[in-house]
């Protein structure tokens, strides 16, 4: 009836299944973890982040959660690994729904976003030694 | 009940398999109708004007509360308009504190929707009461130490049935050993009222709240039922016009219940549409409705069970509207959405019972919940869909 776009494209369910950045990254120097209440799930980011030259040199994550927001978390990986911490912490949700291909409601988005917050709350935290509210400055 | 007739009373439910019932019940044209009728014609205040349309819209008003009344076997002065089960459950918390205090024990149980739990943490915290919690084994209330539990207990609030699993609550008897304790009762009726015929003097709750979207009224009007003895010695928990007897500028006494705690112009379209929803139930027959829609469940959980990946989240021989289950590898919330993609409508989570999810141990669940217009083509179309999510993603059992 309702005609819509699926969400679950082949790309969204092929990296559900083989998830490429799904690991431990042992000396990162970023971790950091936070969950969608609503849904249960939780991310844990790892970067390795070179603080002379701000950039994000490696990435990883770990947790479990929907199919959104894993496929999020992977291309999250994809995207920003080697990029400018400066770059990394303008993404938004409307660059997250570009890199995932999908138009998402008011409810799933939140799954889409939590990588992302996660990283950047991490990386608030990690360098910055607030709690992650404050507004990125560099 | 001829459930194709029926069906087509309401509007949305011809366009797609609605299970969600347990979150908010379609409406039936009658009610829209009703809403419309009296916006149209008598929407001006109540209990005010000394006009003839204003008499009007207070008879119509004060009607609805008749109507509900004689639906949970009360008197009308026992019924409490409020904007639904939240607010009835917060305005019991409020109105009781005077009675409460260190040391006494507020008793509520693992199964309740977080509506009636998180009001009497707050009641504690505000009071230093002990809030003490009945747990739930196997999916049903462990009331093996619920007599110990009831010293000292000023407080049972209690669901019916359970919004995220569906267990029904051996009521009657929880609360007849509670009030020989000499315990408040109070009912979270929200699951039970759209289907279950409901007697308060039967269950013997002293209080009750339900919500009126659940049964096809519109959102914001719910219902504080409140038993005559105790109406009259608590306090008010809200104030304003209304609600008062004489008022001078520094002191002011109430009015006699209900008004005393319906301060400020209530919600009457709401009321005006809860009327038009109960008498759409007891035309439709309540017995009809509760058959119905056990038969309908059952047979959606007979399906559901042949599927090896899907596992039913409830109690032995569940009878209630609800079948919450989970599907092996498939997200609760991946599963809603491909649901979704065949016009499916079904809630999937925690259902607001985080500590419920918790003891189970699911991170949530997919909850289909049924309504007196399901009929076996929406069970047909839940199962499609379901094998449908495991030929998605589903790992094989
Ligand atoms: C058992 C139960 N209690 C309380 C509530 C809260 O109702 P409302 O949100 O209408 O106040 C619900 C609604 O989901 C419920 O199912």
């Amino acid at each position: 009836m309702i005609s819509q776009q699926s969400l679950f494209s082949e790309e969204i369910l092929y990296l559900n299944k083989n998830p490429n950045h799904k690991k431990i990254i042992q000396n990162a120097n970023v971790k950091y973890n936070d969950e969608n209440p609503s849904c249960g799930d939780s991310i844990t980011i790892f970067a390795k982040v070179d603080k002379t030259k701000n950039i994000l040199e490696e990435i990883s994550w770990d947790g479990k959660g929907c199919a959104i927001s894993q496929a999020s978390a992977e291309l999250l990986c994809e995207e920003v690994s080697g990029k400018k911490i400066k770059e990394v912490m303008k993404i938004d949700s409307k660059k997250i729904t570009e890199i995932l291909g999908l138009e998402l409601g008011v409810v799933r988005i939140k799954c889409a976003m939590l990588p992302i917050a996660v990283l950047k709350k991490g990386i608030i935290k990690t360098f910055y030694n607030t709690n992650g509210g404050g507004k990125y400055e560099k | 009940m001829s459930n194709s007739k029926l069906k087509k009373d309401f509007p949305i439910a011809g366009k797609t398999h609605y299970l969600d019932s347990a979150a908010m019940a379609l409406k039936p044209r009658q009610v829209i109708e009703s809403v419309k009728k009296f916006m149209e014609e008598s929407s001006v205040n109540v209990n005010r004007g000394l006009y003839t349309i204003a008499e009007k819209a207070t008879e119509i008003f004060e009607s609805s509360r008749e109507n509900t009344a004689k639906f949970i076997g009360a008197k009308p002065e026992e019924i409490i308009h409020t904007s639904g089960t939240t607010m009835g459950i917060n305005a019991l918390a409020y109105s009781l504190q005077p009675k409460i205090k260190k040391g006494d024990i507020v008793l509520t149980t693992e199964m309740e929707h977080h509506s009636n739990l998180v009001p009497w943490q707050e009641l504690c915290n505000r009071t230093g009461a002990t809030l003490k919690i009945i747990p739930v084994k196997n999916f049903v209330l462990d009331t093996e130490n619920f007599g110990a539990m009831l010293k000292n207990a000023k407080i049972f609030s209690c669901t019916h049935i359970s919004n995220a699993i569906g267990s029904i609550n051996p009521i009657k008897e929880l609360f007849k050993k509670a009030k020989d304790s000499g315990t408040i009762t109070i009912l979270d009726a929200a699951q039970s009222v759209p289907h279950t015929k409901i007697n308060v003097k039967k269950i013997g709750c002293d209080a009750l709240v339900f919500s009126g979207h659940k049964i096809m009224a519109p959102t914001g009007i719910g219902i504080l039922y409140v038993s005559k003895e105790h109406e009259e010695e608590i306090d008010p928990f809200f104030y304003g016009g209304k609600m008062i007897n004489s008022v001078e500028l520094k002191k002011s006494s109430w009015t006699s219940p209900p008004n005393k705690f319906e301060a400020g112009t209530p919600n009457i379209e709401g009321a005006v549409g809860l009327k038009s929803a109960i008498d759409y139930i007891k035309k439709t027959g309540i017995e009809e409705i509760e058959n119905h829609v056990g038969k309908i469940s059952r047979k959606i959980r007979e399906e559901l069970s042949k599927i090896p990946e899907v596992k039913i989240q409830q109690e032995e021989n569940p009878k209630s509207s609800i079948i919450s289950f989970t599907i092996k590898g498939v997200h609760p919330h991946d599963a809603a959405s491909i649901l979704n993609e065949h016009n499916i409508c079904v809630r999937a989570g925690h259902h607001c019972a985080m500590p419920l999810m918790k003891n189970i141990g699911v991170i949530g669940t997919i909850r289909a919940s049924t309504y007196m217009y399901n009929d076996t083509e929406d069970v047909n179309a839940l199962v499609n869909g379901v094998n449908d999510c495991i030929k998605l993603f589903g790992v094989k059992k």
